[in-house]
């Protein structure tokens, strides 16, 4: 690109497509701000309930698996504004383009479709982080109480997690709308799904709350890597070797699911062909 | 009595005015804003049982506001309205079983049934007893041809085809008033011929009083004896369609577009045509040429032969008026051509 | 009057008849929403469940009460999702001036709006929650008769007729605001949510709304707190629970008739 008359008027490369991906879909959750803040605060009607209910055990026994109240409190702030990220809407979406047929438009364009899928997804991701961070520190600062990261090194590794956490939920979402080439009932796989993460991700109860076996199970599941990992890290409940360990599970996980998303594409597009469209 | 009265109906819209964005959003609930828009303004109009009535006018004039009126869609603004002795929006679900109604631009369907038994359901819920329904049903397959259509669902059918499983739909119940707003929109020349036969059929027959709207004058060609012409809200006309057609339909222009630039084809064309009615002729580039003329008194086939033995004609087209034309001319008090058909 | 129940009633079969069959069609689909939808209740279970491996009571309610409590919140749910789904349907009819088609027909629009959408998913609320109810009979130790039964169908049915009624009434919205998107009805309905639980266990804020503005803890809490025959909870108004569903669809009824007065359709 020399020719420097020639491309005055224009931009003097297109922006690295991956990127261009991402930010459309920051504009969208910005545009649609009405439905990504409606969905913040539907999972704040959990988060009260939770509040009142916790609140009333801890009145009562002082603490649980060494939990004391005011940890569990920012828990339960912390693993809202964690959960937060790829909301139900952005897993809708991603199952939707499949079901709606877009996914053929999609198909045609010179780009991977889960790298494409993923940028899109880390875009609105962006927006629904910082709204649901905001609403945690503002709920946490004004009436619940909420302590910081246990450390500097605690908020770093902290903030690595959440987004290895991400890559994980992502990852999940992605294999089941790979399923929505199969069946039309999308709404359902995404509320099972949804079920599934909240409960064994440590959304809904610490997992250390579980019994033996039903922890075991949760750990044993990519889901743990989700909210239980990074909250943890932030109350400093894991640190050092332990959270690097962590980490590196939430990392092993994320390939592997890589790896079956790359080998399930073949057969569900073939699916889609059968469908016709 | 009339079956459709209505007198000094009148329908206007509120409309929220908003700021775009968020701010606008919040500006608006705190204090909202509304403009008003006249959509249908102080109609008279009164229709007898068994009446076939045109209902022209360019787009956005108030033609499907008035037939949500008269449906019950819509609550007038003002006026009075009456339908079979009912007034439609108080009275909607007993005026609704005297009504068919088709809007061309959406089905009475349901989308993913077959078209058979979407109309089945119709008929339970028009409560329409099984041998009527049955004598019915066969009726308009018949006239409609629809038995290929029968097992297929809505969503699979073509415009064409969707819009005649309507017509039947809205014709089960055996209504007494038919409305029909724009029901060829979008069709194809051969479908609108043959829905159109269909409707004067059931007017004729069935005496079925039927009101269709339509924006294309052409449209209507030999399907209501009747015309109601309305324009920004308000009744332009009413008469016989005849009427219209004789004051203004005649005129015609023929478009002719010359093989070669052709300096003195007006001087030509007139010397041509000199014994035929025409009334301007006119040559906006040097290769077109322009032949309006009265059909009353000469026809585009004459006027074509003889200056194509003249002039270098490469191809030809005919222009009728359009209704936006004859609306001006109606407000104009244009009466040109009335005046000089009869003179002898 | 009766000869009009029964046609409605008839009619109401017919048209839901529509979707049923659709269900049954796509039997893989059939099983996921209701799988879906049971995991999505079940694991608020298993939460409630392991907070009780952990205490004995909270704050006086024992695991079964709450699963209780749990299984009368859901039950109604799901028999509205199951039967009267439709609602959640008018934003978009109005958006695009498809009501048309359901005020030019001889039936009352509201059973046609009912009608428009049955969510199968319902089903799995409803069986869920059946399993759950009985369980907790088992396990608590309460007086139970036919009374009993009585007013748990009675409440059963109050509390859909309520859940209903509110969608009704939140979904008129579009009447207003045909533009309005769909973020008030829907966090309206979710709620529901906090009937789960006993509503005593929440701030006295979030109590006073549940029963005074969105009255949710009338389909769960204030029956229940009666079945239970739990000391709290003002027994005249558990009692007189049930007829909050005819109530709220009273008021429901006046909105609908309102905002049809205010049906503009689309211009075309
Ligand atoms: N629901 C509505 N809200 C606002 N304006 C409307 C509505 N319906 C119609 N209008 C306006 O009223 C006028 C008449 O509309 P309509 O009766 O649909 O015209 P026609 O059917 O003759 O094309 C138009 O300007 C249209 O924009
Ligand atoms: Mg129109």
């Amino acid at each position: 690109m020399s020719d420097g008359a020639l491309a005055a008027p224009m931009r003097l490369r297109p922006r690295p497509k991956y990127l261009a991906l991402a930010l459309t879909s920051v504009q969208r959750a910005v545009a649609y701000r009405g439905t990504t803040l409606l969905n913040l605060l539907s999972s704040l009607i959990w988060v009260a309930m939770l509040y009142y209910l916790w609140r009333t055990v801890f009145a009562e026994g002082a603490r649980i698996e060494g939990f004391a109240w005011w940890e569990m409190r920012t828990y339960i702030l912390v693993s809202y504004a964690v959960n937060a990220l790829l909301s139900f809407y952005s897993l809708a979406r991603m199952t939707n383009a499949i079901r709606t047929g877009e996914v053929a438009a999609e198909l045609v364009r010179p780009v991977d479709y889960l790298g494409a899928q993923l940028a899109q997804a880390f875009g609105a991701a962006v927006v629904e982080g910082a709204l649901s961070s905001g609403i945690a520190l503002l709920l946490g600062v004004l009436l619940l109480g909420i302590s910081p990261p246990a450390s500097p090194l605690a908020a770093l590794l902290f903030f690595a997690s959440v987004w290895l956490g991400f890559l994980v939920k992502f990852l999940v979402g992605y294999l089941v709308a790979l399923l929505c080439f199969w069946t039309k009932n999308a709404i359902g796989l995404i509320w099972a799904q949804t079920a599934l993460v909240n409960l064994f991700s440590g959304a809904l109860i610490p997992l250390a709350f579980f019994p033996e076996w039903l922890r075991a199970l949760a750990l044993a599941t990519p889901f743990s890597g989700i909210v239980y990992t990074p909250a943890s890290i932030y109350l400093g409940r894991l640190d050092g070797l332990g959270a690097l360990g962590a980490m590196g599970m939430q990392v092993l996980w994320a390939g592997a699911l890589w790896l079956l998303a790359r080998l399930l594409w073949g057969p569900s597009v073939r699916a889609l062909d059968v469908q016709g469209g | 009595m009339p079956l459709i009265e209505a007198h000094d109906l009148t329908k206007r819209f509120r409309l929220p005015v908003k700021s775009p964005g968020l701010a606008g959003a919040v500006k608006h609930l705190l204090r909202p804003r509304h403009e008003e828009k006249l959509a249908v303004d102080g109609i008279d109009l009164t229709i007898e049982a068994g009446e076939s009535v045109a209902y022209v006018g360019p787009n956005g004039a108030g033609k499907s506001t008035t037939v949500k009126m008269l449906t019950g869609i819509v609550v007038p603004s003002s006026g009075k309205v009456r339908v079979g002795g009912l007034v439609p929006h108080k009275r909607r679900i007993e005026n609704a079983r005297n009504i068919g109604v088709v809007f061309g631009q959406r089905t009475q369907l349901w989308w993913d049934l077959p078209v058979q038994e979407s109309l089945r359901l119709l008929g339970d819920i028009y409560e329409v007893p099984e041998d009527r329904f049955g004598r019915n049903l066969r009726e308009v397959t018949e006239l409609l041809e629809l038995e290929p259509l029968l097992r297929t669902p809505a969503r699979q059918l073509s415009l064409g085809q969707r819009m005649r499983c309507d017509l039947a739909a809205s014709l089960l119940h055996g209504p007494s008033v038919l409305y029909l707003d724009e029901p060829t929109i979008g069709l194809d020349v051969a479908v609108k011929e043959r829905i159109r036969q269909f409707i004067k059929r059931v007017n004729a027959e069935r005496e079925v009083t039927v009101l269709l709207t339509s924006h294309d004058l052409a449209d209507i060609e030999g399907l209501c004896s009747r015309l109601v012409m309305i324009d920004k809200g308000r009744i332009a006309f009413d008469g016989p369609l005849q009427e219209i057609r004789e004051r203004f339909g005649r005129e015609r222009v023929i478009h002719l577009i010359l093989h070669e630039a052709h300096p003195g084809g007006v001087a030509i064309a007139t010397d041509a045509l000199r014994d035929l009615a025409t009334v301007a002729i006119d040559q906006p580039e040097p290769h077109r040429l322009s032949v309006q003329f009265d059909s009353a008194h000469a026809t585009a086939g004459a006027i074509a032969g003889r200056l194509m033995g003249v002039l270098p004609v490469n191809d030809l087209r005919l222009d009728e008026p359009s209704i936006e034309r004859i609306i001006r001319q109606l407000y104009e008090g244009e009466l040109r051509f009335a005046e000089e058909g009869a003179a002898p | 009057m009766p000869g009009r129940l029964v046609r409605m009633a008839r009619l109401y079969w017919r048209l839901q008849l529509v979707h049923l069959r659709t269900h049954l069609e796509y039997e893989a689909d059939f099983w996921i929403g209701v799988v879906g939808v049971a995991l999505t209740h079940g694991a608020g279970l298993v939460f409630v469940w392991t907070v009780f491996q952990r205490v004995p009571k909270v704050a006086g309610w024992t695991l079964w009460e709450i699963a209780f409590l749990y299984a009368l919140a859901i039950v109604p749910r799901g028999l509205v999702e199951l039967l009267a789904d439709g609602q959640w349907r008018l934003r978009a009819l109005v958006n695009r001036g498809e009501f048309d088609r359901l005020l030019v027909r001889p039936v009352s629009p509201a059973l046609q709006l009912v009608t428009q959408m049955s969510s199968i998913h319902g089903f799995g609320s409803v069986l869920l929650g059946a399993v759950v109810l009985a369980r907790a009979l088992d396990h608590l130790d309460i007086a139970w008769g036919p009374g009993q039964w009585g007013f748990l169908a009675l409440s059963i049915a109050g509390g859909a007729t309520l859940i209903a009624s509110v969608n009704f009434a939140t979904n008129c919205v579009a009447f207003w605001d045909p533009s309005a998107n769909s973020a008030f009805p829907f966090l309206v309905q979710q709620s529901l949510e906090f009937a789960k639980f006993p509503v005593s266990l929440y701030g006295r804020l979030i109590q006073a709304l549940l029963t005074w503005v969105l009255p949710f803890a009338f389909v769960s809490y204030y029956p229940g707190t009666v079945l239970l025959g739990r000391p709290g909870g003002d027994r005249a108004i558990g009692y007189a629970a049930p007829l909050a569903g005819p109530a709220v669809a009273l008021l429901a009824g006046l909105v609908w008739r309102r905002g049809l007065m205010r049906y503009q359709g689309t211009g075309h």
